[in-house]
């Protein structure tokens, strides 16, 4: 007897990265992005095409627009031209990214993903490359190769885990980024991220949600809100002189569980009694030209400081987002400031000086509620949560693109009773990214991101068993819209929560009436009790 | 008669030879190495850093009663440059590379650090040696090279004492060259350079070993001829031997190789702007000095467009732009 | 080394046989249960496996370790075939390092265990579908609500 009739297809043993042909396999690619979406941003080359066929419909000159795209770019980005020379391929990052772990598609290492693209540098701008070719690492461009970028740059969720762990700081986000928009040069986008950035390019936020819609929205929620407390709360819309301008992903607003975390911003602002607006034309913190160029980024992102501008506030307050936190740290200032037209923000209730934040001019709503908690400004009724015994999962920009560590989790534990953290090596600096991160939090990629995703749900799943978790709270809109798919099919069970919606359920309003429900109205107690650690099933 | 013309003139070539092997080579090695590290060096340099990007990897500075990690996530200048120290001198990101084991439902750190110690050890004997080679360049020899030399062979293992720096270099190489081979990732991510370089490195090492503790060399020889290349006045002594001229042919190729290769990662980790910069950038406004306007959707047009929507939902427009 | 030990071994290496070279070693050496978690999940369910198997087979200890194992398998880029031929691997490994063990009883068992594999299988690719559907309607939820209420 021999089992080997079993084996019936080997996946053969890719035994040369070089070797750059890949198979476009369902579910494991996100769709090429419209023409109508392309056009609508002035991009090149749109037209209607797809990952899987022969023919990518490249322009004819193609080779020419990568080598001159990559030309500029080595001389725009210092980040680029340093990452392209200084990896010693010491293998430190091999193990860091979830892809790999998830997936075991060796060309997932950090390292390996960056020679694709190393190799055609090596290739055509060191002299090294150009004289021994492929003995000093050289690699030709070809059609082939733009395919395998494709494929590779759009399994990078820009997380920069590897880049932690690298010792010369390499960072895998960066050349993703330079990759896609040497992709983008040649039209070839993903329509996940295309549509969503023409939408909030010409609408205001990712859904194309109109602005009498987006008041309906805020409307509905207020209504809801009521439901709950018994309290009305106002919606101010473009309201000048306002103090605050208040901005928050587009998913807040249209998508649960964001909603909850909605109702518990609304929540919040009305008990403090902050004299606020929301904008229309503003209507999208969240930023998908950071998926897809430096110029784009700046394109979206500058509606923002022209409606601070407009509407004459002080400054900005920003809502529960991982990417667009990125956006407003890292490069907000940068490429659409300077903020001179706002002050350094204060919070009108402690007092206290964001000296952190006094030039961008623009605080995180963790920080700002952080500080109202410290100096005892809201009550808060932590009973009203202990439904949920709580982890805490650390978006990936917020953590390592700014270092928002510990004021969530100061926000967390003051409003649940029942809180534990994941392992050491899978938070905070070293957590682990939701896998759908970077735009690739698309349906038809759901297998790439169910694998993408394994190693943090794997750590979810830990504390599951040690110590019956049952709720994963974030701040990370894209986190908000992909974990709860993600532990439906890793660790059924765990349910997904922005901090404030539990500090809103936790939040003692003046004038509420007995609440009986949360903001999710649901009974504040679980029906039946919850299934002890040891009953969980364990595997 | 032919053997009287042609013994001088061989001999005469063999000097020509012996001076381009032992002092041609090394100056032209050697002008490779600064040329094109200089080259390297400004070509990052002219790249500007557009944007405040670094690794953010602890708590930033906020609220004054949140204790921030000055160093993991500098908020300054000053920290900045203690980062970029802790990353230099000590290898702080390689060092992070740790696990959680779990034994009887406890965690056990530690134990992954191999990589980290296999770096630390040869880059620091690297410079020890390069360093103690230095008594060969000056007369008088300096005091701290002396004092180093002793601290080395502190241990008095047989004459000429054993260098510590030369047994750690070796096994630091050899460890670097196996994982290389026996680890089947890194095999399948290593390239001809990789093993190129450790070869090139471990010859070298084995070569000076080899003159030290086996086939003696005429020291005095060598340092004569290190003396003149470092005065620039050199000189072509006789029986400086084989096993030194392997060496000394060996340390010029990787001079020369350096700057073309991986190895320039040493002048490289100083400008890394994911390390190098400090996490302030909501604090003070960091210039871009290739920032071009770009085409937005401004307000104005924005109004226009969804006009009647705002006056339906009664959203104020803006009066400034209306009547 | 014990003979299930050995055995546990051996059935380990066929089960990563299926994953790209360069993996194998990884997947194999790295015990961290956090950084090597696809290792992690077969190694120990494959442990709880041959334990049913040369044991009682006990469902509510077999059913949960393979499911863990074919969740894992269903996502990657393994055919539905590659995804549970590890089952009947044991057949052989056993055979080669315990021939006294009763082979016909094993068999049926093995058997037992590969149906139920597939059924995972077939399981976790329609919970992909499901979970799919889900995610689609929270993107929308709230727009939908909206429209039952009639806002």
């Amino acid at each position: 007897m021999t089992d080997n009739r079993h084996k019936i297809e080997q996946v053969p043993p890719r035994s040369d990265w070089r070797d750059p042909a890949v198979e476009f396999r369902k579910g494991t690619y996100c769709h090429s992005a419209g023409a109508k979406y392309v056009e609508a941003l002035g991009l090149p080359n749109p037209r209607d095409w797809n990952p899987a066929d022969a023919d990518w419909k490249l322009p004819s000159d193609w080779k020419e627009i990568i080598l001159n795209g990559m030309a500029e770019r080595l001389e725009r980005f210092r980040s680029f031209k340093l990452f392209m020379d200084v990896c010693v391929r010491c293998g430190a990052c091999a193990d860091k990214c979830h892809y790999y772990l998830g997936s075991n598609d060796p060309k997932n290492m950090p390292m390996v993903r960056a020679e694709l693209i190393r190799s055609v540098y090596r290739r055509y701008f060191t002299p090294a490359g150009r004289v021994f070719g492929s003995l000093a690492g050289g690699r030709e461009l070809t059609e082939e190769v733009i395919k395998e970028w494709f494929y590779y740059f759009y399994q990078c969720s820009e997380c920069r885990r590897c880049s932690v762990f690298c010792p010369f700081g390499i960072d895998t986000a960066e050349i993703t980024m330079i990759g896609r928009e040497l992709l983008n040069l040649l039209g070839c986008n993903i329509n996940w991220i295309t549509k969503p950035a023409a939408d909030c390019f010409r609408v205001g936020n990712h859904l194309g949600i109109q602005p009498h819609a987006f008041k309906d929205s805020l409307e509905f929620a207020a209504d809801e809100l009521e439901e709950v407390t018994g309290i009305r709360v106002d919606i101010p819309i473009g309201k000048k002189g306002a103090e605050v301008l208040f901005v928050m992903p587009s998913a807040d607003f249209f998508a649960t569980p964001h909603y909850y975390t909605l109702l518990g911003y609304m929540s919040l602002f009305h008990e403090i009694g902050l004299d606020f607006t929301y904008s229309a034309y503003a209507s999208e913190g969240g930023n998908f030209g950071l998926f897809t160029s430096h110029e784009m980024m700046k394109r979206l992102n500058a509606k923002i400081y022209d409606e601070a501008r407009r509407l004459g506030v002080k400054w900005i307050l920003g809502g529960e987002c991982g990417h667009m936190w990125r956006v407003l740290h890292q490069y907000m200032e940068t490429m659409n400031g300077p903020a001179d037209f706002l002050e350094a923000p204060v919070s009108p209730v402690t007092g206290t000086r964001f000296e952190n934040a006094r030039s961008t001019s623009m605080v995180h709503i963790c920080e700002f509620t952080a500080d109202l908690l410290y100096h005892d400004k809201i009550t808060l009724d932590p009973k009203r949560n202990d439904k949920w015994s709580v982890t805490y999962h650390d978006s990936c920009n917020p953590a390592r693109g700014m270092g928002l560590l510990e004021e969530p989790r100061y926000v967390l534990k003051r409003a649940c009773n029942n809180f534990h953290e994941m392992p050491e090596n899978t938070i905070r600096e070293q957590t682990f990214c939701c896998g759908s991160g970077s735009g690739l939090g698309t349906d038809e990629n759901l297998e790439m991101r169910l694998r993408g995703g394994f190693p943090r749900a794997n750590a979810v799943r830990h504390v599951r068993e040690k110590h019956g978790v049952n709720l994963l709270s974030c701040i990370c809109a894209i986190d908000k819209a992909t974990m709860p798919t993600l532990l439906e099919y890793w660790v059924p069970g765990v349910e997904v929560a922005g901090v404030h919606e539990l500090l809103g359920n936790a939040l003692v309003m003046t004038g509420e009436k007995e609440r009986t429900t949360n903001l999710r109205g649901e009974p504040l107690q679980a029906a039946v009790p919850e299934t002890s650690p040891a009953e969980v099933v364990h595997g | 008669m032919a053997a009287l013309v042609a013994v001088p003139l061989l001999a005469s070539a063999a000097g020509v030879g012996k001076g381009i092997l032992l002092v041609g080579i090394p100056y032209a090695a050697f002008a490779i190495f600064l040329g094109g590290l200089c080259w390297r060096v400004v070509g990052w340099a002219r790249s500007p850093v557009p944007f405040r990007i670094p690794t953010t990897c602890g708590q930033q500075t906020s609220l004054p009663w949140i204790k921030s990690a000055p160093l993991d996530n500098p908020s300054t200048g000053l920290g900045a440059v203690g980062r970029m120290a802790l990353e230099v001198l000590l290898f702080r990101s390689l060092f992070r590379n740790n696990r959680a084991e779990i034994y009887d439902q406890r965690y056990v750190f530690g134990d992954s650090k191999w990589l980290w110690l296999g770096a630390l050890a040869f880059h620091w004997s690297l410079l020890v040696i390069l360093l103690r080679h230095l008594r060969l360049f000056v007369q008088p020899v300096p005091a701290f090279v002396l004092f180093m030399g002793k601290v080395d062979s502190f241990f008095q293992i047989g004459a000429p004492a054993l260098y510590l720096s030369n047994v750690v270099v070796l096994c630091a190489l050899a460890y670097l060259l196996l994982r290389r081979l026996w680890d089947l990732r890194l095999r399948y991510i290593s390239q001809f350079s990789d093993y190129f370089a450790l070869l090139l490195l471990l010859g070298t090492a084995l070569t000076g070993v080899l003159m030290r503790y086996g086939t003696r060399v005429d020291v005095v020889a060598v340092k004569r001829l290190a003396i003149g290349l470092a005065t620039f006045q050199p000189v072509v002594p006789d029986g400086v031997g084989i096993v030194f001229l392997i060496h000394l042919l060996m340390v010029s190729a990787l001079a020369a190789y350096f700057p073309f290769s991986k190895l320039v990662h040493m002048g490289g980790v100083f400008l890394s702007p994911t390390r190098n910069l400090a996490n302030n950038s909501r604090m003070k406004r960091h210039v871009n000095p290739w920032n071009y306007p770009v085409k937005t959707h401004t307000y104005a047009e924005w109004e226009e467009e969804f006009r009647d929507k705002l006056l339906m939902a009664e959203i104020p427009l803006d009066e400034a732009k209306h009547d | 080394m014990r003979t299930e030990d050995a055995i546990l071994e051996r059935w380990f290496a066929r089960a990563v046989e299926a994953y790209p070279g360069e993996t194998v070693r990884f997947l194999t050496a790295e015990r961290d249960q956090f950084r090597n978690p696809v290792g992690h999940v077969l190694r120990e369910n494959l442990a709880v496996l041959l334990r049913e198997l040369l044991g009682g087979m006990e469902p509510s200890r077999t059913k949960p370790a393979l499911e863990a194992i074919i969740r894992v398998r269903a996502v990657q880029e393994l055919t539905a075939t590659q995804a549970v031929e590890f089952v009947f691997a044991l057949r052989s490994v056993v055979g080669e390092l315990a021939p006294e063990h009763d082979a016909l009883s094993l068999g049926r068992k093995v058997d037992q265990l590969a149906l139920m594999a597939f059924d995972e299988y077939v399981r976790c690719r329609e919970k992909m579908y499901e979970i799919r559907l889900n995610e689609s309607r929270r993107a929308l939820s709230v727009p939908a609500a909206m429209a039952r209420m009639g806002s």
